[in-house]
């Protein structure tokens, strides 16, 4: 365990009656980086933003975040941005997105201030006394995302920040993180759109059925991926798949597509086809995040049939 | 738990609540509310038409003198409010007929009124004393406006006076034809009267559609026999004292047993027994309306998804503990705009309504004891209805799927307005005392009881286990609440909310 991680999580479990939510995830976060949790609809991504949040306790294993504190002791340094939030519809714009400050200890008086001058710098400015049942989807979502980091938490939590949001608003959310990473702070984020991860993430950790498939740098993640060449050749090469590195072929007779193992040399591939035939294409493509995504799901419903 | 957490939630939902209009408006409707149904009876009973009624007499007397006795009754009336008014000065306000009785009828003595009543509706004999005398003289206009007075004039007099309530139907009708008339609905009910009333075995009719409706039997009754006794007693030969001794009702005298020892009751003290039931309803308003605004504001922050925002910064039992605080602020605010309310309004027109006495009598029996245990019954009924209500509020997601759970809760909630009037006629029953021990209802019916100084026994121990009850109640809401709050599926079935009690406290 290192100390300076922003969240230290080990071996966690968390179970709701028979259904094992989380199933002994462990992961380690550094501060200061911009994460993606990713992975479908009921991986077990929002109860471990929940258990980051000192919102549910794990059933088995050890949280820790922000330099091995427990999440419900440091509650006043995280903030946090659930998948479906609201405000109070009969309170004004201002005095809400202040009430959420005050929970999270700031006094009235600065939090107040807080909210008028983040609303104005907004483009609020004109809806800080009206309720908010008047405001727009978006510009509620604004107050909310405002609301979430009043305290100017260390660890920014966000589940599923661009779930029914139209591109403008899925844009400003993407500039709010990462102004938030340039400000020193941790952002955790999940979601099942892989670009949005893929655009801003340094790390990412794909998880599926409650347990860890996948984590690491987005250059670790997309290195131990699996690489493919496509082969496009006039000649006779001989078995494809005994060559060395190639794991897998697809051979077609002129067209083939090459599945290489993790420590395979491209290069030295390239030389080997040289001398034996007449190579017309040679295309070794990095796996995309997408095809890491979904390989990884289809993985699981495999093990699960 | 923090403190500054549970002020910052409290505080928001009581500016919450009373920061609406409708907040207001539902204060001030509530009394309203209860002074219509004190006065909508009232109201009612002056635009009811009177009882007509219809009367066979085959004696061929009683019903002579059952007409005198009721003139006579209703003259008497008339001269104490004429006697009244003209010492009031309003003499001029009465009915000219009626207003020309005014002076010489002041002065008379109430005894000589009722003789002179007695002898204008027998037609003599004529009264000594010039007052009487004079009145005695305007006797053929007098009885002949009485007798043509309508039901509605009769009652704008105002006097009490019993042909703006029963109505003979004059002429002669056979059996039939008084069926016929009840039937159709223009007469109320008939009476019979037999042939020979003073035999033993003699025996009256009363025939009509409602026999539930007893007044006018009632009243009918009282004058026949009252001429069939003065008859008997006339038959037997006894001078008229020894029969008015005779018919002597022995008074009885009401006392009021207390620790300090029997004494007389005064008006206030009986009022005083009556008080429990204002306070039982206005513990119930209180407790209900603040209850039911709990789960509301709650079932509002599951709705509207914020209450998982909240769980991120504070502790599920901070977020019950500090809505559950707010209530009462609001609950104790209602409370005190109502004591504002009447202590107000007994100061601008206490002098001017009969209401002055009313005022005295309640605050004649405000003990600080009484104020003690209202507050306390008030805090602990309270916490055990809002903990329930607040966890049914935290386990739905709207007010549709609270209905099947409230359901059992309303039951609990109108038994202590079912047993109240019961209960403060008879306070010392055994029923009373048993169903006091009953938690939902100890809070109540400790009120309800408490006029008739219940032993300090039961006080101690109704509380003690309401106590207990009520920290079985609160710890188990709180699961229910921690669980619920984020549970945004199907509403849990009996079963679920029993696992959820069940679910371990985390740290």
């Amino acid at each position: 365990m290192n100390q300076g991680n922003a969240i230290d999580i080990q071996h966690v479990t968390r179970r709701f009656g028979t259904h094992t939510a989380v199933d002994a995830l462990t992961l380690e976060v550094p501060q200061g980086v911009i994460y993606g949790f990713l992975g479908p609809n009921g991986a077990g991504k929002t109860t471990t933003l929940r258990m980051l949040t000192g919102i549910l306790d794990p059933d088995q294993g050890d949280i820790h975040v922000l330099g091995g504190l427990k999440p419900s002791a440091v509650r006043n340094r995280i903030g946090y941005l659930p998948e479906e939030k609201g405000l109070y519809k009969d309170m004004r714009v201002a005095d809400v997105v202040a009430y959420f400050g005050e929970l999270k200890g700031l006094s009235h008086r600065e939090a107040l201030a807080r909210a008028t001058d983040r609303l104005q710098t907004a483009g609020l400015g004109d809806w800080i006394k009206s309720k908010c049942n008047a405001l727009s989807k978006g510009m509620s979502q604004k107050a909310q995302v405002i609301a979430t980091v009043l305290h100017d938490p260390d660890l920014v939590v966000f589940d599923e920040p661009f779930s029914g949001l139209d591109p403008v608003n899925s844009e400003m959310v993407l500039e709010l993180i990462k102004q938030f990473k340039r400000e020193g702070r941790t952002v955790i984020f999940s979601t099942h759109v892989v670009e949005h991860a893929e655009q801003i993430c340094d790390s990412v950790i794909i998880i599926d059925r409650g347990q860890k498939r996948v984590a690491g740098t987005m250059a670790e993640v997309k290195a131990a991926a699996e690489r493919t060449v496509i082969l496009d050749y006039e000649g006779n090469p001989g078995d494809l798949a005994a060559l060395p590195g190639v794991i897998m072929a697809d051979d077609s007779g002129q067209h083939a597509e090459l599945t290489l193992a993790d420590d395979a040399d491209a290069q030295a591939l390239l030389n080997t086809l040289t001398g034996r035939v007449r190579i017309r294409r040679f295309d070794t493509r990095e796996a995309s995040l997408k095809q890491i995504f979904l390989n990884v799901v289809e993985e699981g419903d495999r093990e699960a049939a | 738990m923090k403190l500054r957490n549970l002020w910052l939630i409290a505080r928001r939902d009581y500016l919450a609540y009373v920061a609406r209009k409708r907040f207001w408006v539902g204060l001030l409707i509530t009394p309203a509310i209860l002074l219509a149904f004190i006065f909508i009876p009232v109201l009612i009973q002056q635009f009811e038409s009177a009882d007509k009624y219809a009367v066979i007499d085959h004696s061929g007397w009683v019903m002579t003198g059952i007409q005198q006795e009721v003139a006579a009754d209703d003259y008497q009336r008339l001269l104490n409010l004429a006697a009244a008014s003209a010492r009031a000065g309003r003499a001029n306000q009465l009915p000219a007929p009626l207003a020309a009785l005014a002076k010489p009828a002041a002065q008379l003595t109430a005894e000589a009124r009722k003789s002179l009543a007695t002898a204008l509706a027998s037609g003599g004999p004529a009264p000594d004393g010039a007052a009487a005398q004079a009145i005695w003289k305007q006797r053929k206009a007098f009885t002949a406006w009485y007798h043509g007075l309508s039901t509605e004039e009769a009652r704008a007099i105002n006097g009490g006076l019993a042909i703006a309530q029963y109505r003979l139907a004059n002429g002669d009708f056979t059996a039939d034809e008084l069926r016929k008339k009840i039937v159709d609905g223009a007469l109320f009910a008939y009476f019979v009267i037999p042939a020979k009333p003073l035999e033993p075995d003699a025996s009256v009719i009363y025939a009509s559609k409602n026999l539930t409706n007893t007044e006018l039997r009632t009243w009918f009754s009282n004058h026949l026999n009252s001429v069939v006794r003065a008859r008997k007693v006339n038959t037997v030969g006894l001078p008229p004292e020894r029969a008015a001794w005779l018919q002597a009702q022995v008074p009885f005298k009401g006392k009021l047993v207390t620790e300090a020892g029997a004494k007389q009751a005064t008006a206030a003290e009986k009022f005083g027994q009556w008080l429990p039931i204002g306070y039982v309803y206005l513990l119930f308003i209180a407790i209900m309306s603040i209850a039911q605004l709990l789960m509301m504001s709650t079932i509002e922050e599951k709705s509207s998804r914020i209450a998982e925002t909240l769980l991120s910064s504070v502790k599920p039992s901070e977020v019950m503990g500090g809505k559950t605080l707010g209530a009462a602020l609001v609950g104790l605010t209602m409370v005190c705009f109502w004591i504002a309310i009447v202590l107000g309004l007994v100061t601008a027109f206490g002098p001017m309504l009969p209401i002055g006495g009313f005022a005295h009598a309640l605050l004649s029996n405000i003990t600080a004891w009484s104020i003690a245990w209202f507050l306390v019954y008030f805090l602990l009924g309270f916490l055990l209805y809002a903990s329930v209500l607040g966890a049914i509020g935290a386990a739905v997601n709207n007010i549709q799927e609270a209905q099947p759970y409230l359901s059992p809760v309303m039951i609990f909630m109108i038994l202590p307005l079912l047993v109240m009037v019961p209960v403060i006629k008879d306070p010392t029953a055994t029923w009373v005392r048993v169903l006091s021990y009953f938690p939902p209802l100890t809070p109540f019916l400790m009120v309800n009881r408490s006029a008739a100084s219940p032993p300090l026994v039961d006080y101690i121990a109704t509380t003690a286990l309401l106590i207990v009850i009520v920290a079985i109640v609160l710890y188990a809401s709180g699961k229910i609440f921690r669980v619920g709050l984020l549970n945004t599926g199907a509403p849990p079935k009996l079963k679920e909310l029993l696992s959820w009690m069940r679910t371990p406290k985390p740290e």
